[in-house]
């Protein structure tokens, strides 16, 4: 049984490689992000999308999946410099794609409805995507591209049990997919407790700091978490609580900009 | 998408060392922690999301992350507690098991003494009583000996083969209830009245909760005995197993709420 199981596991992992953050995830993000809007960017926000940021955020998900878009499969990650810097001005990048976005939404009075509406829709999954640790790229560090570990437990009397972990599944969807049995706006309003004291602090900056300050986090959790390492199931439990804070920066951030978009 | 998600579930179940074999599962704990949130008071709500820095839900199931870490242990014993022949907590098997360090939270922690204890330690007995609690309300949690309940040591089948009895109770909250969120499921459930509620709590007796839980834990090999088909249960027996879960995770949400508001009052 354990073994189909983790064939499943495997599976569907395989399947779900091209993501980000899982749609669960994206989706809660965004409940949290709709609860830091004023009211005048959550009008502005529905003028646009005609619908909710929660029923709009993984449409450039749905978008890479048209082999004529596929292009933009690149657009969901970040690179960063050497020195751990956000300075390319690669097309291909997410932050390029998301700065032209803003451009965009910034100067909406000079754009279509169309172009506006896939302008917020980018800014919306980008901002998010950016806070998952392993869309991050660092120039020299190869395990950024990803890599696979091992985790091991013991059962009291039942001898040590080890299993592979993927660096991008668990940022993508092995921490958020403990918490699928609550609805995406009970898991905001949780997140939201968790974060909240920090709100202002988080709040702060551009995106190109924001990824940056994800490279930050990137380079920590690769201390203990790197190829061929074998780590106890508590230190991948610790990671979690980064995990709940990127979530909750994504959200605040996004909120943040809306808002400053908008005002 | 959905489906993925429910293996995803499955198999992060499975490859995080999360036994749901070992405990309601993960939508049973996070659904009784939520009704029992419902029933805090301000104060009891207010501090234990101070304390915890999430709502109760989200650490409804961390004892059992954390049980298969080595120096997590002994908390093993915590999950349920054993019985005696004539249906009392059997307080020579490991002090009583979970019933026991639910009082010993209860004693060093009531009265306001909480106050004086540091965060860390408040933060610990909590997340110890938000799992432990309802958990030793799961029928299958109490410890019936092989020598006073021999037959109570077997195995249900499902479409022919062998399923664990204890698997099956473990989940039966959600039994029939795929995708139900906490809010429907407090809808549903929560029917408790005033009347039933002072009955349920007793002044927290733990002593009659140890005796009414025992006494609940003899319906489940009832409703399931031996060899029995749990992909073929008619719709009273499905009713059956339904009423025996939400009984007991009322009381356990019940119990639990008591017990918090008893603590932060």
């Amino acid at each position: 049984m354990k073994k189909i199981v983790f064939l499943m596991f495997a599976l569907a992992m395989v399947a779900n490689e091209a993501l980000a953050f899982n749609t669960f995830a994206h989706q809660t993000i965004s409940k949290l992000t709709e609860m830091n809007l004023n009211e005048k960017t959550k009008q502005e926000v529905k003028a646009i999308l005609k619908t909710s940021i929660t029923k709009e955020c993984v449409w450039l998900n749905t978008l890479r999946k048209n082999p004529e878009m596929a292009h933009t499969k690149s657009w969901h990650f970040f690179q960063l410099d050497a020195n751990g810097k956000s300075t390319t001005m690669d097309e291909n990048d997410g932050i390029v794609q998301l700065e032209k976005a803003i451009a965009v939404l910034r100067n909406r009075k000079n754009h279509s409805e169309a172009e506006q509406l896939t302008a917020l829709r980018t800014v919306i999954h980008l901002v998010q995507d950016m806070h998952c640790l392993s869309h991050i790229r660092i120039e020299g560090i190869e395990a950024t591209k990803g890599f696979t570990f091992r985790i091991w437990n013991e059962l009291d009397g039942k001898g040590r049990k080890e299993w592979n972990q993927k660096w991008y599944t668990l940022w993508e969807s092995t921490f958020s997919n403990r918490y699928t049995i609550f609805t995406p706006q009970y898991y905001a309003e949780d997140i939201d407790i968790y974060a909240r004291d920090k709100k202002a602090e988080y709040s702060k900056g551009e995106p190109r700091f924001w990824v940056e300050n994800g490279g930050e986090d990137v380079v920590r959790a690769l201390k203990q978490l790197n190829t061929g390492a074998v780590v106890p199931t508590q230190v991948v439990l610790t990671h979690e609580f980064n995990h709940t804070k990127c979530m909750a920066k994504a959200a605040y951030r996004l909120a943040a900009l809306l808002n400053d978009i908008f005002k | 998408m959905k489906r993925k998600i429910s293996i995803l579930v499955l198999a992060l179940v499975a490859l995080m060392g999360v036994q749901s074999a070992k405990a309601w599962g993960g939508y049973g704990h996070g659904a009784i922690a939520y009704v029992a949130e419902q029933h805090l008071t301000p104060k009891a709500k207010a501090e234990c999301r101070r304390y915890l820095k999430h709502t109760l839900p989200w650490y409804a199931s961390w004892m059992d992350h954390w049980r298969a870490v080595p120096p997590f242990h002994p908390t093993n014993a915590w999950h349920g507690f054993s019985a005696t022949a004539d249906g009392q907590v059997n307080w020579d098997k490991g002090d009583g098991k979970a019933m026991g360090q639910i009082i010993k939270i209860v004693e060093s922690m009531g009265n306001g003494k909480y106050k004086n204890l540091p965060d860390s330690l408040v933060r610990h007995n909590l997340l110890i009583l938000v799992h432990a609690l309802p958990d030793m309300h799961c029928p299958v949690h109490v410890g019936f000996s092989r020598s006073d309940f021999p037959q109570y040591k077997y195995s249900l089948r499902r479409n022919g083969k062998p399923y664990k009895m204890h698997g099956f109770w473990d989940g039966s909250p959600g039994f029939q209830r795929k995708n139900w969120t906490f809010e429907r499921y407090a809808k549903t459930v929560d029917n408790i009245t005033p009347k039933q509620e002072k009955k349920i709590v007793k002044k927290g007796n733990f002593d009659y909760w140890g005796r009414d839980i025992i006494k609940q834990a003899h319906r489940a090999y009832a409703i399931t005995p031996e060899d029995k088909d749990i992909a073929k249960l008619t719709a009273d027996e499905k009713a059956d197993v339904l009423a025996l879960a939400d009984e007991m995770s009322m009381k356990a949400a019940y119990r639990l709420a008591y017990v918090l508001n008893t603590i932060f009052k």
